[in-house]
């Protein structure tokens, strides 16, 4: 017994050393020498225990015992509510829901979309993403912030800025007749440190080359000069000017630029009379190689016709007798010829045009049979 | 189907094809010849009466209620088609008119041989050996190309014809056939098949003799010779020399001499085949008026003269191809400064470079240069297939065996075939063949 309760005085006095230690959490160096005590101290309680022999240690079988995991359970977790577009009613004010430009957002957009590129018939059964977490729908600008309704509040609200439209400009016909100079330029106000923008100072003038006053010499050399200015199928002329810093240094300019043009337009220098062929702006029959060939086709066949002694029957019987280059480009086949020509050339050819040609080819050489007996008969 | 309707089915397809048959028995009348070999009695035999007159007997004659029944039966087995009438024994150009249009004539074997050595495409080639003849249509610009031959006034500049198209609507067959009409007339045929050739697909090259700076191609020329012999067997014979051509000091061409002396010599030295086309080409070229000669100068995409060629010369630049011999000497053969003939061409745009085929109007394949050379022409336009030209097409497909398919016997096996092709004729072609 003595033996025993010396043990037990000594396992007091460790755990009250122990204790002591734990008590003393600041100083982690005492702590320390402490813990290595104390297992030192526990191997040596084993062994104590051991020799002891008073009960026997219960082994327990893992599995068997049913363990207490309450500390492990899951907290439970909020439930999630619906997305909103599952809650809206039907007759909701859409510019509250989507009230400026934003990213696409699956939950908001109540309506069915798709988007996306489906490669093979295996990749997502073959269907196209539907809206949920779709990020092509996000990368892709859209206009849910611009709906009829949007519009309608932001004129609503920009009404009372308005002044009356001035009477008399009803049409945009009216507004060319009266204003045929159009002067573009744009303002940018935002809030920032400067109000300054560069892009401020860009103007924009435009006007139809028909307003001009301009006979053909001077449209066609104002076409050559202004160049790619000149849109051929509005027949609009456009001068944009963005090389000087302020707005009204280039309104100036290009107002400078249009009268500086019209009146050379209108200037004509000796060289221009050198113009050629191979210059003109479209085809001119008159200077053409096709007036020479034809001339001289016809004078040939007029003298060819005066030698025969055949009947008139087989001769071109519209040709006169005088067969100078005047007389010739007087006569109605060879004027219908040139029109037709001219047509072909500059109109571009189709189906049309060239029939047409050839029928005016067919008046001019005689040349019967074919299609015009056939309409004749 | 009860028997009073099967019976008047049948009256309404024999009415048809009665009046089919009487249209063209007053075409017959008018001086033209026109039958149809589909349609023989063998259709019409039996269900009618052996002994009767097999045509324009109206159902209501049939005896009695059997027989009814068994003529129908007999129609509906047989389908009787009022497209059947796809070809015409009128095999001679100068004869045929509109009447005709639509059908196929055939061309004679002499006559496809001497005339057709070259000029016609190489798929219509192989379709004429494999059906055993040759068969072209009757269409309306060969038609309106021949008329104004016929009417023509040789003592007037030549004028020329420009045939242009779709690809594949017929310009070559067009021009064939217009040849045909003229070898039967007895004109001189100066056929130039498809000068596109001379330009890329040259066999050599050698500087001309003649002029410094020309490239001659002798292969190229000597096979034109051989096709200008076969084609004008007699006038080679007939036509002298007006002048002397002297060749090399040895070699020369007496005045006198005839044609076919040049064209041998051409082949004997071909160094010098290309001078001998030039020569050829002169002389028909001046002779043609004096001894009453009609000459028919046929040149099959014809913007290939004034297109690049594949030649380089020794600065290793591309020639243009103007600059060969040939081409040189044609060119003078399209302006008319010259009578007795008639200039008949066609623009393609396969003759053109890859870059250059987006349209099919002669402007656009000319060029500025070649339509300068060739104004005033006559552009004659060579539609795809009528409606009428398609069906008998098919019907003449049908007829050699070249369609096997059942259904193509069927009006909407017609209609797939005539929608495939979009009435194109070469596409049509190519559709109804395995390729």
């Amino acid at each position: 017994m003595e033996g025993m309760s010396s043990v037990r005085k000594l396992c007091f006095a460790h755990f009250r050393l122990l204790r002591l230690s734990f008590d003393q959490t600041a100083q982690s160096r005492t702590f320390c020498r402490e813990a290595a005590l104390y297992q030192r101290s526990r191997h040596q309680r084993n062994i104590t225990e051991i020799s002891e022999e008073e009960e026997f240690r219960t082994y327990e079988i893992p599995g068997l015992k049913i363990k207490d995991d309450t500390r492990y359970k899951q907290r439970k977790r909020r439930q999630i509510p619906p997305p909103r577009y599952r809650q809206m009613p039907i007759d909701q004010d859409w510019t509250n829901v989507w009230p400026a430009a934003s990213t696409f957002k699956w939950s908001v957009v109540p309506f069915p979309v798709r988007q996306g590129y489906v490669e093979t018939a295996t990749e997502n059964d073959g269907v196209i993403p539907p809206k949920y977490a779709n990020a092509e729908l996000m990368k892709i600008p859209n206009f849910l912030h611009l709906s009829p309704a949007h519009v309608k509040k932001h004129c609503a609200a920009l009404k009372e800025f308005c002044t009356e439209w001035p009477a008399g400009l009803e049409t945009d016909e009216a507004c060319q007749k009266h204003f045929p100079v159009e002067v573009q330029s744009s303002d940018y106000v935002f809030s920032g440190p400067s109000i300054r923008d560069p892009r401020a100072r860009t103007v924009t003038v435009k006007l139809h080359l028909s307003d001009l006053e301009l006979d053909y010499h001077a449209r066609d050399k104002f076409i050559r000069l202004v160049g790619d200015c000149y849109n051929p199928d509005s027949d609009e002329v456009v001068f944009t000017s963005e090389r000087c810093p302020l707005k009204r240094q280039n309104d100036d300019y290009i107002r400078y630029l249009l009268t500086a043009i019209y009146f050379e337009s209108w200037k004509k220098e000796a060289w221009e009379d050198e113009k050629a062929e191979e210059d003109m702006e479209k085809y001119f029959w008159e200077i053409s190689k096709s007036k020479d060939t034809v001339i001289k086709l016809l004078q040939t066949t007029k003298e060819i016709d005066k030698a025969s002694a055949s009947a008139g029957d087989q001769k071109l019987q519209y040709l006169p007798d005088d067969t100078s280059e005047e007389s010739l480009l007087a006569l109605k086949e060879v004027q219908e010829y040139r029109d037709a020509i001219s047509e072909c050339m500059n109109d571009g050819e189709d189906d049309n045009s060239i029939s047409k040609y050839g029928q005016a080819v067919r008046k001019l050489l005689g040349i019967r049979g074919g299609v015009n007996t056939e309409a004749a008969s | 189907m009860d028997a009073p309707m099967k019976a008047q089915h049948l009256g309404r397809s024999i009415y048809r094809l009665g009046s089919l048959l009487t249209r063209n028995n007053s075409v017959g009348t008018a001086g033209e010849r026109t039958t149809c070999l589909r349609l023989t009695a063998k259709k019409l035999h039996n269900p009618i009466g052996s002994s009767r007159k097999p045509l324009l007997l109206p159902c209501r004659q049939l005896s009695n209620l059997a027989e009814q029944f068994q003529a129908a039966s007999d129609a509906r087995r047989q389908p009787v088609n009022v497209h059947t009438v796809f070809r015409t024994e009128e095999d001679d150009p100068i004869q045929q008119s509109s009447a005709q249009e639509g059908l196929f004539y055939t061309v004679p074997e002499g006559e496809v041989k001497r005339l057709f050595q070259k000029g016609l495409s190489v798929q219509f080639t192989r379709q004429v050996k494999t059906f055993n003849e040759t068969c072209f249509m009757v269409r309306k610009p060969a038609l309106e190309v021949i008329d104004c031959l016929k009417h023509l006034d040789l003592n007037h500049p030549a004028p020329r014809f420009l045939l242009y198209g779709n690809n594949g609507s017929g310009k070559t067959l067009t021009m064939a056939h217009i040849i045909h009409y003229c070898y039967r007339n007895k004109w001189l045929i100066l056929h130039a098949p498809w000068p596109s050739d001379w330009n890329c697909r040259y066999h050599e090259t050698s500087p001309s003799p003649h002029k410094a700076g020309r490239i001659d191609l002798p292969v190229e020329a000597a096979e034109w010779l051989v096709n200008f012999r076969s084609q004008n067997a007699d006038f080679v014979r007939d036509i002298k020399l007006s002048q002397r051509y002297v060749w090399t000091k040895r070699e020369t061409a007496e005045e006198g001499s005839p044609l076919n002396e040049i064209v041998e010599f051409g082949l004997n030295r071909m160094k010098f085949a290309s001078d001998c086309v030039g020569a050829i080409l002169k002389e028909v070229r001046n002779q043609a008026a004096m001894h009453k000669i009609k000459v028919l100068v046929a040149v099959d995409g014809v913007n290939a003269f004034w297109n690049m060629t594949t030649i380089k010369n020794p600065e290793r630049e591309l020639l243009t191809a103007d600059q060969l011999s040939l081409v040189h000497n044609y060119k003078k053969m399209l302006l008319s400064n010259w009578t007795h003939g008639a200039i008949v061409c066609s623009v393609d745009a396969f003759a053109n470079a890859r870059d250059h085929r987006e349209k099919h109007y002669p402007h656009y394949l000319l060029g500025k240069e070649g339509y300068k050379w060739l104004d005033p022409f006559v552009p004659v336009h060579v539609p795809d297939y009528s409606e009428k030209e398609a069906y008998s097409c098919i019907e003449y497909y049908l007829d050699r065996n070249w369609i096997q398919h059942e259904a193509a016997q069927t009006e909407e096996g017609k209609k797939e075939l005539i929608f495939l092709s979009n009435r194109n004729p070469f596409q049509l072609m190519r559709i109804c063949s395995s390729k």
